[in-house]
């Protein structure tokens, strides 16, 4: 081995650090933690205080090389600026060995060490190749007790670097792949906030983006804002440095650059990463081109509102089809007894389809004014409110071949409701009923309506022998659009929840699958209503929302 | 204990002491470097690393503890080591750094080094 003039011990440290890079790179093929490690072996092996290592992109000798640095290397600005990383890719350039070997640097290293080096005491350079290519070169700092590096150390060196040196090869290749695979545009600035590093995709956008100007600012060393300037980038530098970032980052959001192309959205995480001794940080930007997901963001926003706009019109029609319906039931009665001859007694009924009608333009006239839909609340006789659907839902055709069991409380007090909201509620409870039994497929169809006095509240149930509401639909009643009807919308329920929350109505719901269901509605009673009922029964109160 | 964790303890505000555990070596050493990175951005001055469970030192393990004496020298404070082994004295010896560095043969020695009272 060359080292042989070395030490014994010292070539003993030599070959224990070597075997423990290659178990580095066996274990933990890393390609940062691997040229830290062999930095700090460096630095360990040879007294240095300072190492560095620059690398070129294995896959373009056009992008800058990547400088790593450990010691005081690491806080030196003057080592990573653009001019020094240009010189290093000078060297790059020149595989000649004379040219590495023919200047002898004072120190007496057989490579030559350029005075800008020299000047930030580096005293021994040498280059990392690797089938004949120059991948990078290695640099050693001041040694604080000697400065002479001897022949013997220099060919050790070599020895590692050459060891590495392929394993290094594999895995800058695959460092710069990962880093310029993202499709992310990934950007590091310095303390200075001088961009220091940039994958191709940021790269490539800020090309695209920046056609309207004759320079792109995207070589290293230049300033944040001019890198986002003007009028492309209009406020991004001012949003991107406005908060104090931290290792976990912060969103920023809405950033827009206007191109010729037309106008794209990004958005950026902007964190910190290479913490340094002075507490500084170099500042990572990640951006992202979320312009299609704004776009399909107001798409689906527009979509839903469409989708609104559509259950409104189902809503209006679900409404008038319960009206029709009463209308209709209403017309059936009328005409049977108009049969029978029954002409006085029509005469009530055909004031109560009046009523209705009125409802129904009541309605229609509130499709043009949201706040007249609202409920509208008075005094009222919840028995009153139940016959008068009952007597017109009866005659009605889906009715006629099912039991309807009516038990009404013989005392009720008036209750603060909406006498339209709950015929409709009880309408719909009705016609989810008759389905329900329908459905079942039921000889005797049997719909129980009850009315109940309790202490605190009045009840009003529906119970039917239908079809069952199964657990698991049960428990999204309600809660949203819901159905099981093969021709049902769903808004029914919607509804009557509605109807429930404005008049603060508790619901409760039985229901057994094959067997039936109950629906319970319970009215809260305010006791000072109970004792004025008789004198406030035409009184009349908005709806509290 | 994991022998390749490395502990830290305040001996006051401005002195830090570390403890490697039994090995430092590459499977720890960048730990050791972010440690005595941020120590100084912590306000600590004198860095004591107390070297009584370590049983062996890497090249790297030197290098990351060699690279800061000067930095940390630079702001009036010291990198002490303590209670360090025949093995550990051995390789300081063999790569020349063992005269460079504060080499105290106690916690409490070294504590006091740096001006930190008992």
């Amino acid at each position: 081995m060359p080292g042989a003039r070395l030490p014994a011990g010292k070539q003993w440290m030599a070959l224990n650090a070597l075997s423990d890079l290659n178990s580095q790179i066996a274990e933990h093929p890393d390609f940062y933690s691997l040229l830290n490690l062999l930095l700090l072996t460096l630095c360990g092996q040879y007294t240095v205080a300072n190492a560095f290592a620059v690398i070129r992109n294995p896959r373009s000798t056009e992008e800058r090389p990547i400088l790593f640095a450990t010691g005081e290397f690491e806080n030196c600005q003057e080592l990573a600026s653009p001019a020094l990383l240009a010189y290093f890719a000078e060297f790059f350039d020149r595989t000649d060995e004379a040219f590495w070997n023919t200047e002898t640097s004072a120190e007496g290293s057989p490579y030559r060490v350029k005075q800008d080096l020299t000047a930030h005491e580096v005293k021994l350079v040498v280059p990392i190749r690797r089938d004949g290519q120059l991948m990078g070169i290695l640099g050693l700092g001041r040694r604080p007790q000697k400065d002479q590096f001897s022949e013997a150390e220099t060919e050790l060196l070599l020895l590692f670097v050459n060891a590495v040196a392929p394993f290094m090869a594999t895995l800058s290749r695959e460092h710069f792949d990962l880093f310029n695979s993202v499709h992310q545009g990934v950007m590091v600035f310095d303390t200075e906030g001088l961009l220091k590093r940039i994958n191709a995709s940021a790269l490539r956008t800020i090309a695209e983006l920046s056609t309207q100007r004759k320079v792109i600012y995207t070589d290293y060393g230049n300033r944040l804002e001019t890198v986002f300037s003007d009028p492309t980038f209009n406020g991004w530098a001012h949003e991107l440095t406005r908060f104090d970032s931290n290792p976990r980052g912060h969103m920023v959001s809405g950033l827009i650059a206007k191109s010729p192309a037309g106008e794209h959205v990004y958005s950026a995480r902007v964190s910190t990463i290479n913490l340094k001794d002075d507490g500084s940080c170099d500042q990572l930007v990640v951006l992202e081109d979320v312009t299609k997901q704004v776009q399909h963001e107001q798409h689906l926003y527009e979509l839903q509102k469409l989708a609104e706009q559509g259950i409104m019109v189902s809503s209006i029609s679900h409404e008038l089809n319960n009206q029709i319906g009463l209308i209709v039931g209403g017309l059936e009665l009328i005409e049977s007894m108009i049969d029978r001859g029954m002409i006085d007694q029509a005469k009530p009924k055909i004031a109560k389809l009046l009523t209705h009608l009125s409802q129904v333009t009541r309605y229609t006239a509130g499709l043009t004014d949201q706040s007249k839909m609202e409920c509208e609340k008075g005094s009222e006789q919840l028995n009153d409110v139940v016959s008068d659907i009952l007597s017109f839902v009866k005659v009605q055709r889906r009715f006629k071949h099912l039991t309807l069991d009516v038990n009404l409380a013989s005392k009720l007090p008036m209750l603060e409701i909406d006498r339209d909201q709950i015929s409709q509620l009880l309408l719909n409870l009705l016609y989810n009923a008759s389905d329900a039994i329908e459905e079942a497929g039921r000889d005797e169809g049997h719909i129980q309506v009850e009315t109940v006095l309790e202490e605190s509240h009045v009840r009003l149930s529906v119970r039917d022998n239908g079809v069952g509401i199964p657990e698991e639909v049960r428990a999204k009643l309600f809660q949203q659009r819901l159905t099981t009807k093969a021709k049902g919308h769903g808004f029914g329920l919607i509804m009557c929840s509605k109807i429930a929350k404005d008049h603060k109505a508790e619901v409760k719901i039985e229901s057994e699958s094959g067997e039936g269901t109950t629906f319970e509605f319970r009215f809260p009673i305010d006791a000072a209503e109970m004792n004025q009922t008789e004198t406030t029964a035409d009184s009349s109160s908005p709806c509290t929302p | 204990m994991d022998k390749t964790v490395i502990s830290q303890r305040p001996l006051s505000a401005d002195t830090l002491l570390l403890d490697p555990g039994e090995v430092l070596d590459n499977s720890n050493v960048q730990d050791l470097v972010k440690i005595l990175s941020s120590a100084k951005g912590e306000g600590y001055k004198n860095i004591i690393i107390d070297m009584a469970h370590l049983e062996f030192i890497s090249s790297a393990g030197v290098g990351a503890i060699f690279s800061r004496v000067e930095p940390v020298r630079k702001e009036g404070g010291d990198l002490v080591l303590c209670n360090v082994s025949g093995n550990v004295l051995y390789v300081l010896g063999e790569l020349d750094v063992a005269d460079y560095l504060t080499i105290k043969t106690s916690e409490e020695e070294a504590a006091a080094f740096c001006g930190v009272s008992a």
